[in-house]
């Protein structure tokens, strides 16, 4: 009956009408300069030690026989541990296998293409890595772009209940699952602003506080147990696009918590509290095989394609199954208790 | 015989194990103010909830200019403009923003219709502030305000004249009756019976859940008199002024402030007579107010258990 691209519109109207969904990305943006500028200083101060340190590494690699020696022997090392680890009976002892084993591909990658790897002696690598894209890539802001996208989705929903205003849309010419699906519209690309938001400030905020140096260098990243060069334009969008997709399954729980509870304090309140939470599950999943089927253990999706499974027994395909399983079980208890459910007034 | 604008068929709703209404079957027809009425308790806003599909209806049907509520939701709350309880709005926003934000819900509903609705709610000079700020009056016209944006045939009000002011109230019977004669129907709950007396053309009675009875305002004004007037009236000698209306076969009883007499309004001329040719001074004569709700619920009850 009614237009439902105005129907879109009008919770958008109800999003941005709110203060605080402004304040949101400012807070974002202040955030993502104040970390770099703090990082920039702490960089200067330790500056000339740790010049004076990895002079002194690189030069005892030097005298025992250069950069390619160093990384063959390292992977000796590490093929051995994970020879180890993959005879052992402990879950804990294997988790490392696939970050060791990308690592070890990273090194051959250098040696293979006679390239000597920055991080060995590049004075200018700092916590954040030590080429522009690397910094980008390694600036994760997902924690804060999910809380305020909870913030924004439990409003949404769950605050048109707890202000009495859910009554005054019911009575249009909508069917319910509609006015749910544009509230999931709006929240869905609120978020989508905020990582957008997140994202070009970090790329802006690395180019001022530490140049642009290494532009052109691409990203090892680690796709489906091969490392790839990625440009690095391509492999922050990648990374973005992964944390996004992270972001959306804690908004996808908010969005459930609020549609069932229809309380905003409530579902605030408890989506904040698992997001924190669920992190602990990691270690389920660190010393047990089923810990995995706690998506929470799984939602870091970014980590796979640049640091490795961060257990074992883990994929991102999986990971993605896992989280988008629980992700229709969020939704469609969201729907029912949205559309069965009296409205109070 | 015009389409009905709204017709509910045997509805009923049970909240848990509970019964709250049940054979609930109305019919409204375009043109008409029709009055819902039952004291607190009896299921009005149970019964305008399910019309408007804020809750789910257990049994029976809805149909709105022929669209049922159940099967084809979205056509039917086109023609619906409504308000239940308090109006609920976007605290955080402007009255203005509101209703624009509402008028993007229907086809048709531009900048234009937003102005004239709020110049028909005399809200004009509160309309761009913050709906936090506003009183529960204010509130209520802004309320009416959305619900006329889309020019709806049925406009439905629960208890609309809580908050009101006398002034505002009578410029809502202006306004409904207004709407009646462009053709639309309008479904307005009440407790007060005075109240729905003055606004509507016709009655229906609700009490404990179920319907008692539906009557045009001139039926329930005869029900609610009895047929008849009461009258105070102060003479110079009230017990002389009683055994005259007694004389005269008249209801009647003294009290401390004159003498009540229930009687038929043809015959009060005759009362008149009787006093001045008995040589009493007449000070005044009060029309009572009419019986209260409550009576007319015993008159009607006591009816249906005749009947039944
Ligand atoms: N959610 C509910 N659960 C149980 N009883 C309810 C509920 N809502 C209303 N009732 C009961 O239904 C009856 C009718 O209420 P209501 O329709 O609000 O009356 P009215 O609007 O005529 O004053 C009341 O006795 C009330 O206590
Ligand atoms: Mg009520």
């Amino acid at each position: 009956m009614g237009n439902f691209l105005s129907l879109v519109g009008v919770e958008n109207t109800k999003l941005w009408k709110r203060v605080s969904t402004w304040i949101m990305p400012l807070i974002l943006a202040v955030v993502v300069i104040g970390i770099c500028g703090l990082a920039r200083m702490q960089t200067a101060m330790i500056g000339s030690g740790s010049v004076s340190i990895s002079a002194g590494q690189s030069q005892s690699k030097t005298v025992s026989g250069g950069w390619r020696q160093t990384l063959e022997e390292q992977n000796k090392v590490m093929q051995a541990s994970v020879d180890a680890a993959e005879k052992s009976d402990r879950q804990a002892d294997k988790n490392q296998i696939d970050s060791e084993k990308f690592r070890i591909a990273k090194n051959q990658y250098y040696l293979d293409h006679n390239q000597k790897p920055a991080e060995v002696s590049d004075s200018s690598s700092n916590v954040f890595g030590s080429s522009y894209w690397q910094r980008v890539m390694n600036f994760g802001m997902g924690f804060f772009i999910a809380l305020f996208a909870i913030i924004a989705c439990t409003g949404l929903v769950a605050g048109e209940f707890s202000e009495g205003t859910m009554k005054t849309m019911i009575s249009r010419p909508f069917a319910r699952w509609q006015l749910l699906t544009a509230k999931l519209a709006a929240v869905i690309g609120y978020t989508v602003f905020l990582s957008v938001v997140a994202y070009l400030v970090t790329l802006g905020g690395i180019a001022a506080f530490f140049g642009t140096g290494g532009t052109g260098t691409p990203v090892l990243m680690w796709l489906g147990g091969s490392v790839a060069a990625v440009p690095g334009f391509g492999a922050s969008l990648l990374t973005a696009l992964l944390d996004l997709l992270s972001t959306i399954v804690y908004l996808l729980l908010a969005f459930c918590l609020s549609a069932v509870s229809r309380s905003r304090a409530l579902a605030t309140g408890l989506s904040i509290f698992l997001m924190f939470g669920g992190s602990f599950t990691m270690l389920i999943a660190d010393n047990f095989s089923w810990g995995k089927l706690i998506f929470f253990a799984d939602t870091a999706f970014s980590t796979f394609v640049t640091g490795g499974a961060p257990f074992y027994g883990i994929t991102l395909g999986l990971a993605l199954i896992i989280c988008g399983v629980y992700c229709a079980a969020f939704l469609a208890s969201a729907y029912v208790a949205f559309t069965k459910r009296d409205v109070a007034g | 015989m015009p389409e009905m604008v709204l017709r509910t068929e045997n509805l009923r709703k049970d909240i848990g194990s509970k019964n709250i209404v049940s054979d609930i079957n109305l019919d409204i027809r375009p043109g008409e103010v029709f009055g819902f009425l039952g004291p607190n308790g009896a299921g009005k806003t149970t019964t305008i909830r399910m019309i408007v599909g804020l809750s789910k209806i257990t049994q029976g049907d809805i149909f709105i200019s022929g669209n049922s509520v159940r099967s084809r939701f979205r056509e039917a709350m086109r023609d619906v403009g409504c308000i239940v309880e308090n109006p609920e709005l976007y605290r955080y926003m402007s009255g203005l923003d509101n209703l624009r934000m509402f008028a993007r819900l229907y086809k048709g509903v531009g900048r234009e219709r937003v102005d004239e609705v709020v110049r028909i709610v005399h809200l004009e000079d509160a309309i761009r502030d913050k709906v936090k700020t506003y009183s529960l009056g204010m509130k209520q016209r802004l309320g009416l305000a959305q619900a006329l944006l889309h020019r709806p045939r049925l406009l439905i009000l629960d208890e609309p004249t809580n908050g009101l002011d006398p002034a505002g109230i009578r410029e809502m019977r202006t306004l409904f009756r207004d709407l009646a004669d462009q053709g639309a129907a309008v479904f307005v709950s009440s407790h007060i019976l005075s109240e729905m007396q003055m606004m509507c053309d016709r009655v229906g009675i609700i009490n404990h859940g179920r319907m008692v009875a539906v009557h045009t305002v001139e039926e329930l004004t005869s029900l609610s008199d009895g047929g008849g007037v009461q009258l105070l009236v102060r003479t110079g000698d009230n017990a002389a002024a009683l055994q005259c209306m007694n004389g005269l076969q008249m209801k009647a009883s003294l009290d401390s402030d004159g003498v009540h007499v229930a009687t038929a309004p043809e015959r009060v001329p005759e009362l008149v007579r009787a006093l001045v040719g008995a040589g009493l001074d007449v000070y005044a004569m009060d029309t009572q107010k009419t019986r209260s709700l409550e009576d007319v619920f015993m008159k009607l009850t006591g009816e249906e258990k005749q009947n039944g």
